[in-house]
């Protein structure tokens, strides 16, 4: 064996070489292939999406035939397009030129399209024919025992469609059971969570309460994880649901004032300032200025801040002192709201006078454009 | 819906949504131009001097509500010249009353009707 190597080491390694060459060559072509393909394939849909939308736009506007936007649907890509144009029209769009874009869902040739990859079991797919479904006027009530299940799939995407699908198209517990499934969902971003509860809302007036209860109850609901519970209070909070207030105060008295999660003593003390709440304040000045979380801090600085009352000026002169930034800001933040605080004679041991100035330089310009 | 022709920037980082106001509102014989983002929408504010502008209040770079200020700060434009119409998924009084301090003289939240949005554009054309 040696010998033969001995003998043939050139041409041992002559091969070696020109297979590596070879080799480099077709991974190359391959890599050129497949990026003539992707760029070919992007510029098509751009095309597409040019041609398309312009149709789509005089079709919603009541200037062409459903017929004229049909005739340029002919490939598959052509039909996925097409939704994505549908879903960002109808976001902003009501009246008789939605009720367009929803006949357009209805066409003969788009339905078949869609069933097929609602029958797909590919989960791409089944979540595209998902969101075909939520932009439908009706759907049948077999599907949705169907949305059911994909609204607790493990992949984030089909989970999220078919909630989506649901909550246009069930009934209030059903979109409930969908919502609790997303949020048990930890796959799912808060960002696409926020987005399910919004589309909730477009539902009409009468859906902000149903909204409402269905946070409060998913709040006490001991299985879904914290973040999302911090989450669902700032909607509370952020969406001024006032009636859930009576809740809420419950609740931080019995759980969330002192939950094991930072996230959720935040957003409580958030929201209960917010909602005037003035009796967290005892818990703000001896529980929360001294919490390890900086977050608490914060928020504990904010919402004294927030009712400035006298008594709180003591511990908002000690949080100015936080090693923590963004509580140190808040805090100088609330001090500056006092009338008869000077910003210039608050001692302020921990951060140099140039940093300071900088501080006070910035909440200035903070209140000069009303930012909070 | 009779309209004297005008010169109107609209500022919305929503393409498709764009495409359709524009499209609608050159149906209507109005010489409309279109940017994506506050930064460009505000240089062209500057430069061409629209005399409407439908302006979305969430664009990247700069908001509708900074473009608004800008223009109240700055010395080389009648903002008085200039009708504001804002475009938005906000619908709470704080960002509504806060537009209208900065000088718009419409608001629509979205979800909108198109006839209702030419509508009040029209109102904002005549104010």
């Amino acid at each position: 064996m040696i010998e033969f190597l001995n003998s043939n080491a050139e041409l041992i390694i002559r091969s070696v070489v020109l297979f590596l060459f070879f080799l480099t060559i077709l991974v190359l072509l391959m890599a050129f292939f497949s990026r003539w393909k992707l760029r070919r394939r992007e510029r098509r849909r751009t095309r597409v999406t040019e041609i398309l939308g312009e149709r789509i736009i005089r079709y919603a506007s009541g200037d062409i035939p459903i017929e004229d936007v049909q005739k340029h649907l002919q490939k598959q890509q052509d039909y996925t397009v097409m939704l994505e144009i549908v879903n960002q029209l109808d976001q902003v769009l009501g009246g008789p030129e939605k009720e367009r874009l929803q006949e357009l869902m209805e066409v003969e040739s788009t339905r078949v399209y869609f069933e097929n990859r609602f029958r797909s079991g590919e989960p791409v797919f089944q979540a595209k024919a998902c969101l075909w479904l939520a932009k439908r006027k009706s759907i049948q009530r077999d599907k949705i025992s169907e949305l059911m299940e994909m609204s607790s799939a493990g992949d984030p995407i089909l989970a999220y469609a078919a909630s989506y699908a649901l909550i246009r198209h069930g009934s209030r517990e059903e979109k409930r059971a969908a919502l609790r499934n997303v949020l048990l969902n930890h796959r799912i971003s808060n960002m696409a969570v926020n987005d399910l509860l919004h589309q909730l809302t477009l539902l009409g007036e009468e859906y902000h309460r149903f909204e409402m209860e269905t946070l409060t109850q998913f709040v006490a609901d001991a299985e879904i994880p914290p973040g999302r519970t911090a989450l669902l209070i700032h909607v509370l909070n952020e969406m001024e649901y006032f009636h859930s207030f009576e809740f809420l105060k419950e609740y931080y008295h019995n759980e969330g004032g002192k939950h094991d999660s930072p996230e959720v003593v935040e957003a409580i003390i958030y929201a209960m300032a917010r909602f005037g709440y003035e009796e967290i304040l005892p818990d703000l000045q001896e529980l929360y200025v001294n919490s390890k979380h900086s977050e608490v801090r914060e928020a504990a600085a904010w919402a004294m801040g927030f009712f400035m009352k006298e008594e709180s000026i003591p511990f908002l002169k000690w949080l100015v002192n936080d090693p923590n930034y963004n509580v140190c800001y808040k805090a100088a933040r609330a001090l500056a709201g006092y009338p008869d605080i000077d910003m210039s004679r608050i001692r302020h041991p921990n951060i140099s006078d140039g940093d300071w100035n900088n501080l006070t330089g910035e909440i200035r310009m903070t209140e000069m454009k009303g930012g909070i | 819906m009779a309209m004297n022709k005008k010169h109107i920037l609209v500022v919305e980082d929503e393409q498709m949504t764009a495409r359709l106001v524009v499209y609608r509102l050159k149906a209507l014989g109005h010489n409309v131009v279109h940017k994506d983002n506050g930064v460009e929408g505000l240089d062209y504010i500057l430069k061409e001097r629209p005399e409407v502008l439908v302006l979305d209040v969430m664009l990247p770079g700069m908001s509708g509500f900074e473009i608004l200020e800008n223009l109240r700060d700055s010395e080389e434009i009648d903002r008085s010249s200039m009708k504001v119409l804002m475009l938005t998924t906000k619908s709470r009084t704080e960002d509504i009353s806060r537009g209208f301090d900065l000088g718009a003289v419409e608001y629509i939240p979205k979800p909108f009707k198109m006839d209702e949005f030419l509508l009040r554009l029209n109102r904002v054309m005549n104010s």
